[in-house]
């Protein structure tokens, strides 16, 4: 059962300087199915277009971004249906409650002149009304310790806490009104691998325990190996790879994605690693048939000339390249 | 192997807080190390112990508190008198490419600034430019009149590498200089450290958080705590067979990239920002899982195991 589908999803975004249009396709052509109960990752370089894939998953899209084609559904209560069907107001409802979202960097969350208890406040107050609130804060705290998060953070203001801690409150915040779906952009930026273990730690114990849908996006692949059940690679705005975790590190099948694997640096191994030559192309003008090719060192002529199709090679395995033959 | 820059007994305290309520932070605490030539020298730890205001002292952006920083034979105190000299032999890049670049002036510019500012050509500076970028794999012509904009964020560090390395300098101190630049270029610039070394006998201060890239490129490292040094050793040793409970949870924290090997034990972490520098005795002991009732009360001391100079109770006497 998908609990999120996307069905050739374009969205651009569209500028205009000087009465000069310029469009960057940042998601260009995406299916994608979200099976319900998985952590599912996203990995990419920056600017690959998967935050906004993310902003897309939360249908959240607002000017410059424009959605230019596809469909976006969602499973609510069993039932599949398209979010521009849905009546005023309605998507406004299942945010946080639905679908929630955990941004990068803390800071810009949390209200700074606000304790964070207010901030909890607040959203239970846009969900809730009156005499049920008072039942939510004590849920709240509750919920907090549930966490592993002691009860005195909610006194606090944002900039007394530790990095990891406030990103800890963040998650805690997206998490309160138990939603089946929770969309993460990079949570772990700006921490050190100390504090971004405890904060994944604190994901996958939520995942466990409220048994819901965990969309993360990051591009970091020590976290997807860590962390996912399925993942997909995007590279200038499209899917090039998407399987089980498992099976991605363990025989990836797009040479962007072996690159990816095979560039990282391990403790204990002190072979030489390289990068791939070139930069990841600009979304306002990508380079004909496969976005990769000018980069590929298996790149052949048609390459160049047509686009892969991202095809099923194993099962539940995609892969988009001309290389390799189902 | 020769040394280059000594630090003894470094010190910085900060003061925190409003009028009413004052907090002195230490924000680096008695560390002292050496760097040879020709050698890649890590500092790292969690952001906030310190490694940046250490590199920031040794450029001179900070005034120490208290200790001594001893560059080729000479204070920094006394290189203060020709600061221009100091920082023709000691140039530094920082994490954030787009930030170090001024955004109103082609990136040519820039580099044209700094061999008159440095009086290093007077004749040739283009020819001389184009050289030092052909050691980052750019060239005099990808940069020509173009806006540090519309440079890549891989392309516009490397340019930031070959600023610096345009006045010569013996000393390159690098802060964070990947954790900005896509995972596919990364290694390109952590192997340029090492190409910089082999080719140019240059010393590189590295400081990061990422201990992989420290492995793979760097000859020793400090991992820092709260200000405090904790452990310092070669890479080797000090990643591979750790000593400091500390330096274990950093390496066990690393994120594999190997599905089956997968975290088991789940860890705390600091509730805030200064609880844990405020702390006697170690620093560590309110999250350490080998503490014990002397590490609460004093200080450990900074013993010697195995040419690794570690700050922990475990391998004193005076613990049972």
């Amino acid at each position: 059962m998908n609990i999120m589908t996307l069905k050739n999803v374009k969205a651009f975004y569209v500028l205009e300087y000087w009465g000069e249009k310029r469009t960057i396709r940042a998601v260009n052509g995406v299916s994608l199915e979200v099976p319900e109960g998985e952590i599912f990752g996203i990995a990419g370089e920056s600017g690959c277009g998967k935050s906004t894939l993310l902003k897309v998953l939360l249908s959240s899209i607002e000017p410059p971004l424009r959605l230019v084609e596809g469909k976006i559904l969602y499973r609510v209560n069993g039932e599949e249906r398209d979010v521009s069907s849905f009546k005023e107001g309605e998507l406004r409802r299942l945010r946080w409650s639905f679908v929630s979202y955990i941004p990068q960097g803390s800071m810009h969350v949390l209200n700074p002149v606000k304790r964070v208890r207010d901030t909890f406040l607040e959203v239970l107050e846009s969900h809730l009304k009156g005499e049920e609130r008072r039942k939510w804060l004590s849920l709240a705290v509750e919920h907090l310790k549930e966490l592993g998060l002691p009860p005195e953070v909610l006194t606090a203001f944002p900039h007394q806490l530790s990095g990891g801690m406030r990103q800890r409150v963040t998650i805690a915040l997206a998490t309160v009104l138990r939603p089946r779906v929770i969309l993460a952009d990079e949570p772990t930026t700006a921490l050190d691998v100390v504090a971004q273990r405890a904060v994944l730690q604190l994901l996958k114990r939520i995942h466990r325990e409220q048994g819901c849908t965990i969309v993360l996006v990051t591009h970091d692949m020590g976290i997807h190996a860590q962390l996912t059940t399925r993942m997909a690679i995007m590279y200038a705005g499209k899917i090039v790879e998407e399987g089980p975790t498992w099976e991605v590190f363990k025989s990836p099948l797009h040479p962007y994605t072996r690159h990816l694997i095979q560039s990282l640096p391990r403790i204990g191994d002190k072979s030489p690693r390289r990068g791939i030559p070139g930069n990841p192309p600009s979304l306002v003008s990508l380079p004909p048939g496969c976005a990769f090719h000018p980069r590929c060192p298996h790149a052949s002529s048609r390459c160049a000339e047509e686009e892969p199709p991202l095809v099923e090679v194993r099962e539940g395995h995609r892969v988009s390249c001309w290389l390799v033959r189902v | 192997m020769e040394k280059l820059l000594e630090v003894k007994n470094l010190s910085k305290v900060f003061t925190v807080g409003t009028l009413l309520f004052r907090v002195k932070i230490t924000a680096v605490d008695n560390v002292s190390f050496q760097v040879g030539k020709g050698e890649i020298f890590t500092l790292a730890g969690e952001s906030g112990c310190g490694k940046t205001t250490t590199a920031r002292m040794i450029l001179g952006f900070e005034e120490p508190t208290a200790g001594e920083i001893i560059f080729e034979g000479k204070s920094v105190r006394e290189w203060k008198k020709n600061r221009r000299d100091f920082l023709k032999r000691v140039q530094a890049v920082f994490q954030n490419p787009f930030e170090s670049f001024n955004p109103l002036l082609t990136v040519d510019d820039i580099f044209f600034e700094t061999v008159r500012n440095h009086k290093i050509r007077t004749k040739g500076a283009e020819s001389y430019i184009d050289e030092i970028l052909k050691i980052v794999g750019l060239s005099f012509e990808e940069i020509r009149g173009r806006y540090p904009s519309e440079l890549s964020g891989g392309q516009l560090q490397r340019a930031s590498i070959a600023r610096a390395l345009l006045s010569e300098p013996s000393l390159l101190i690098a802060d964070e200089p990947v954790s900005m630049v896509d995972a596919s270029l990364r290694m390109s610039i952590v192997n340029l450290f090492g190409e910089l070394k082999q080719k140019m006998n240059l010393s590189v201060i590295y400081i990061t958080h990422d201990l992989a890239t420290a492995y793979y490129v760097s000859d020793k490292i400090a991992i820092m705590f709260k200000g405090n040094v904790v452990e310092m050793g070669p890479v080797e040793e000090v990643l591979t067979r750790s000593k400091h409970p500390y330096t274990r949870l950093l390496c066990e924290s690393i994120p594999e990239p190997d599905p089956e090997k997968r975290w088991e034990r789940e860890i705390s972490i600091a509730d805030t920002e200064y609880a844990e520098y405020l702390r006697t005795g170690c620093k560590f002991a309110g999250r350490c899982p080998e503490a014990q009732e002397i590490c609460r009360t004093v200080v450990p001391p900074e013993i010697s195991v195995d040419g690794v100079l570690v700050k922990c109770h475990i391998y004193g006497e005076k613990r049972g």
